[in-house]
């Protein structure tokens, strides 16, 4: 359907001096697999690269693997998945779903992912997709870029999760958390936290202590017991990944859910004058 | 097998808002490595399937999980079955963690009972790209109805007779009102998440005629999907 006016969905859309969009050529294959995985540090395995761009029907590497080429170097890129989706009356309609989008290291900053996106929406209007879906986590960065190329957020799948060994979803975690980035007010903190895991094997508890610096956690080796932190937290692992959600679901939410585990004593916390300043930002 | 699966599936969520799934493509994106019995768990009574799952590992570096890519059970029972064949291959196989991201499904209480711990990670962000087209497959013949011009910002102004029951998308015609919104609102509408009188409340849906209320009301019910299914195998 032709919009009125300038096209929202692309405004930005111009081929910026050496850059250029292609698509992929038969024989990168491997090429675009090593650029996923150095990219997102790592992407994936070889059978799930099979599984998403080799195997799945209806999908031609050569016709939906963008590629974004600044001065003839490989510098991101994106994929489209094409479906068929069922209204309640049965109807069919053509969707597209964005996926794996992604900037090469030295790239990064220039506009390529911007460029990628708007690249797989005219690809989908052309292929006459009426809705576009994207499935990003909502602690990085594509949950917020995506609303600038007309994505909007439409529903929350809740994630549920059973941990058989808790020392491994631990440091799972704390590798996750490492790539976060914090204000620079929290610099210096340091914080313990006492997780509790229900396993199918029983209870264990896994202690850890972190230091902020330069907006990043980095995990302190071997912790004493006495040791002097600036917060201590301690919680079940069901509470503190729901905490941790919450923070990008709105302070509400936020609130309420500390509120209730904290009357419920699921959550438990101490904390420095440190912290109170670090928060209120004096 | 597969046959069964897809007929299952398809009478479990017949109504819901979902991707068109062939054989080929269920074989694709949900067993890449062949089918057996490591990574599809089933439950049949008298010979007949009432449930299946199916799992894949990824690798994390270090850590190994088991990623729940489809659960579709018909009860309760079935479902709490096939989650405890899950976790004991998944005990069996030696992997760290197990982990599912749920649709808006019923019987979400089994997996808290069987000690999974939930949390939101992930947001379903859906774009708009033809409403003319969308509300032209859910169009149907209308003999008597009120005429609105639905505007959503950004697109053309698109006709449309509401029924009782229904709504009919024409080429053209004299509106007997102007219905306004933005694409945000529309989907969110579309998708069952939010209510007319709610977004008309917070004044992002205009009316241009207040008297028409209940039409407009009609409007967004006939094109409302409450409810959804993608399950996280279709995420590709």
């Amino acid at each position: 359907m032709k919009k009125v006016g300038e096209d929202p969905l692309n405004r930005e859309r111009k081929t910026k001096e050496g850059e250029r969009i292609r698509t992929l050529r038969r024989g990168e294959e491997s090429a675009h697999f090593n650029m996923l995985n150095l990219a997102y540090a790592p992407w994936g395995s070889e059978e799930e690269w099979r599984r998403r761009y080799a195997l799945h029907s209806d999908f031609d590497v050569a016709e939906n693997v963008l590629i974004v080429e600044e001065n003839g170097e490989w510098a991101g890129g994106g994929t489209a998945w094409f479906r068929e989706a069922l209204l309640k009356n049965d109807r069919k309609i053509v969707v597209y779903g964005a996926g794996d989008l992604y900037v090469h290291p030295d790239h990064r900053g220039k506009g390529v992912y911007s460029t990628a996106m708007r690249g797989l929406n005219e690809l989908a209007q052309k292929r006459g997709a009426i809705l576009g879906f994207a499935y990003p986590s909502i602690y990085r960065l594509p949950a917020m870029a995506l609303p600038k190329y007309g994505f909007v957020e439409v529903f929350y799948p809740s994630t549920c999760v059973l941990v058989l060994k808790p020392d491994k979803f631990f440091q799972f975690l704390v590798a996750r958390a490492k790539k976060a980035f914090l204000p620079e007010k929290f610099n210096g903190i340091k914080l313990r936290l006492v997780v509790s895991f229900d396993t199918p094997n029983g209870k264990r508890e896994i202690d850890g202590v972190f230091l902020v610096e330069k907006g990043q956690i980095n995990e302190l080796k071997e912790p004493q017991n006495n040791e002097r932190v600036d917060l201590t937290v301690k919680t079940e692992i069901g509470v503190l990944l729901k905490v941790v959600s919450s923070f990008f679901l709105g302070k509400r939410r936020l609130i309420l859910l500390l509120l209730a585990a904290t009357l419920k004593r699921r959550l438990r916390f101490r904390f420095s004058m440190k912290i109170i300043r670090a928060f209120l930002g004096l | 097998m597969i046959d069964e699966i897809i007929d299952l599936r398809n009478r479990i969520h017949k109504d819901d808002f979902r991707f068109v799934l062939t054989p080929e493509h269920w074989k694709a994106v949900y067993a890449p490595e062949n089918t057996n019995k490591s990574n599809l768990v089933t439950t049949k009574k008298d010979g007949r399937l009432k449930g299946y799952a199916v799992f894949g590992l990824v690798n994390f570096e270090q850590i190994r999980a088991y990623e729940v890519r489809e659960i579709c059970a018909e009860d309760e029972d079935t479902e709490g079955q096939l989650i405890d064949q899950i976790v004991n291959q998944s005990v069996q196989d030696n992997v760290d963690f197990v982990f599912v991201k749920r649709c808006e499904e019923p019987y979400e209480s089994v997996f808290t009972k069987k000690g999974f711990a939930s949390f939101v990670e992930s947001a379903v962000m859906i774009t708009l790209f033809d409403p003319r087209q969308l509300l032209l497959t859910l169009s149907e013949r209308i003999e008597k109805g009120k005429v609105l011009a639905m505007q959503i910002a950004g697109f053309d102004p698109i006709i449309v007779k509401v029924g009782q029951n229904g709504i009919m998308v024409m080429d053209d015609g004299e509106p007997d009102l102007t219905v306004s919104t933005d694409s945000k609102t529309f989907l969110r509408l579309f998708f069952g998440r939010t209510s007319f009188l709610k977004e008309f409340l917070r004044k992002r849906i205009s009316v241009s005629s207040i008297l028409s209320l209940t039409v407009v009301n009609r409007f967004f019910k006939a094109v409302r999907h409450d409810k959804w299914y993608i399950p996280m195998g279709d995420w590709v």
